[in-house]
């Protein structure tokens, strides 16, 4: 097990209990998805993972870091072994495509040359090499979003966290992200991707966590569902 | 490094008007410390040359004889801070007493005895030439057998003391206020650049970027606006010195010590003025 919530809560602004009470495991390898209208506590429960918010009570272990011990310098170190990619695709506008995926190894001091193979590398997997001198606003939603996964993936994370990631990519782009995510778990990326999107969440034989008012409602295993899809 | 450079230069490049107003300020700021401190300097040099002339003049009981005289001196000798003691005997005195009255010889053949005392006229080192100190020695003399009388430039002791003290803390003042209007205003021209690169902070932070490296670019571009309005404040200054040396000589204008000081002034200025900005915008 990678990830484990341990009587989780999260109040935000005093009395407002974005999580309550979250009891959770993410093995290695997983493909599970976060299920739950607006406002369920899905992005909150992504970011206390990614360590973006502390939470009020309770802890989470993510691979050897515990959020009651880590220390502020280890983060970017935790960071650096999670992937994220969210709804509104967050790239660099002054950037190019090669630039955006590089950026993620460049902060971390790697070599120019051990970037470049690894970037071109990552290009090719995704099949965005034609793309890869263009910016952000000449390629469409679901390109950018495939970049975004590219930059995640760059670090070889063993997680990757999706937010919403469909949520700004026509239906045509959203199959291609959905094909990539289950790709690269394929491959032995663990995979936790949130969404308020039932008709993704039906067609796919994997894990479904359901969230609602911050606490989970339901935990359906993958191997289940998979029986009676 | 390299990138932390390019980044700060970008900023530069992007905002043309802020980073001229913000040169701007960080300039005529430091000009105008760098300028007080000249005057200081200058004004400490008019003072040392003053300095060299204050002197106890003890004046000393007509009864004492040779022996009692040599007894003194070396008495006098002891204090710490006298540096030189001259003996002027009532006959030099009379003759130096003469040479002023040169002019008006008929006031001097109405002097029928010498009425002059003999006195020691006592120098004394650089440091103990303060208010305090000469008062010290001047009583510690004057409770010496034999001494009649003490006397000293009570009044230009005083005044140039005030004189350097005044300056210095003008200098201070001017210092720390001008110091603050240029942290202020760098620390809000990196305000607007944390701002503008506030999705690239954001990005940065989330693919695990170290704080060091994301503050660096910032860190740095605060240091520039200091270090070219030290220089640039430099070359006013010194400018400025050059055309008035040409009607006033001997101005002093220590330029390493100025320069070095004006410049590396700004770049602790300007890197105060970010690090300020950074620990507020970037909360970490
Ligand atoms: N930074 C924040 N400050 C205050 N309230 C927040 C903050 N982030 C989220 N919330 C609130 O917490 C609840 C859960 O939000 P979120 O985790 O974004 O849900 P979801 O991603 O499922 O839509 C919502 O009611 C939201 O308004
Ligand atoms: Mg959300």
């Amino acid at each position: 097990m990678i990830i484990e919530f341990k009587d989780i809560s999260k109040v935000y602004k005093k009395d407002w209990r974005a999580l309550n009470d979250i009891n959770l495991e993410i093995d290695k390898g997983e493909f599970a998805f976060l299920l739950g209208p607006t406002g369920a506590g899905k992005s909150t429960l992504l970011k206390i993972i990614y360590m973006d918010e502390r939470p009020t009570t309770g802890e989470i272990t993510v691979l050897n870091y515990s959020s009651k011990t880590i220390k502020g310098k280890d983060i970017p170190h935790l960071r650096r072994k999670v992937g994220v990619i969210f709804q509104d695709f967050k790239l660099l506008s002054d950037r190019n495509v090669f630039d955006n995926i590089a950026f993620s190894l460049e902060v971390t001091g790697a070599a120019k040359k051990y970037i470049k193979r690894k970037v071109l590398e990552v290009l090719t997997d995704l099949r965005l090499q034609h793309r890869r001198s263009q910016y952000p606003y000449q390629i469409s939603g679901g390109e950018q979003q495939k970049v975004a996964i590219g930059r995640a993936l760059v670090k070889e994370p063993f997680i990757l966290l999706a937010d919403e990631p469909t949520g700004n990519v026509d239906p045509e782009g959203s199959e291609e992200i959905i094909d990539l995510l289950k790709d690269i778990n394929a491959k032995g990326t663990t995979i936790l991707m949130a969404t308020h999107n039932l008709d993704i969440v039906k067609s796919l034989p994997f894990r479904v966590i359901s969230m609602e008012h911050g606490e989970i409602k339901g935990d359906e295993d993958g191997l289940r569902r998979k029986r009676s899809l | 490094m390299g990138y932390a450079v390019n980044e700060a230069f970008r900023s530069f490049k992007e905002r043309k008007t802020t980073t001229f107003l913000t040169i701007g300020v960080t300039t005529a700021s430091l000009f105008i410390i760098g300028l007080f401190l000249l005057v200081t300097v200058n004004l400490l040099e008019i003072i040392d040359i003053f300095k060299t002339r204050v002197e106890i003049t003890a004046f000393l009981k007509d009864d004492m004889d040779k022996e009692n005289i040599e007894k003194l001196q070396k008495e006098i000798l002891t204090i710490g801070g006298v540096e030189e003691i001259v003996f002027i005997s009532k006959e030099k005195a009379m003759e130096e007493f003469s040479k002023e009255l040169q002019d008006t010889p008929e006031l001097l053949s109405a002097i029928k005895t010498n009425p002059l005392p003999a006195s020691f006229r006592i120098k004394l080192e650089d440091r103990f030439k303060t208010k305090e100190a000469v008062a010290k020695i001047s009583s510690m003399i004057e409770n010496m057998l034999g001494v009649e009388e003490v006397r000293y430039g009570e009044k230009t002791v005083e005044r140039l003391q005030k004189i350097i003290t005044g300056g210095v803390i003008l200098d201070l003042i001017l210092g720390i206020a001008l110091g603050l209007a240029s942290i202020f205003v760098v620390s809000n021209t990196i305000k607007l650049t944390l701002i503008t690169r506030g999705d690239a902070i954001e990005i940065m932070k989330l693919v695990g970027a170290k704080s060091g490296f994301i503050r660096r670019p910032f860190l740095l571009e605060g240091f520039f606006y200091g270090l070219f309005g030290g220089f640039f404040a430099s070359c006013v200054l010194f400018g400025l010195y050059k055309l008035v040396t040409i009607k006033f000589h001997g101005i002093i204008f220590p330029v390493k010590e100025l320069v070095g000081g004006i410049v590396i002034f700004g770049c602790v200025l300007g890197y105060i003025g970010s690090a300020i900005s950074i620990r507020k915008f970037l909360k970490m």
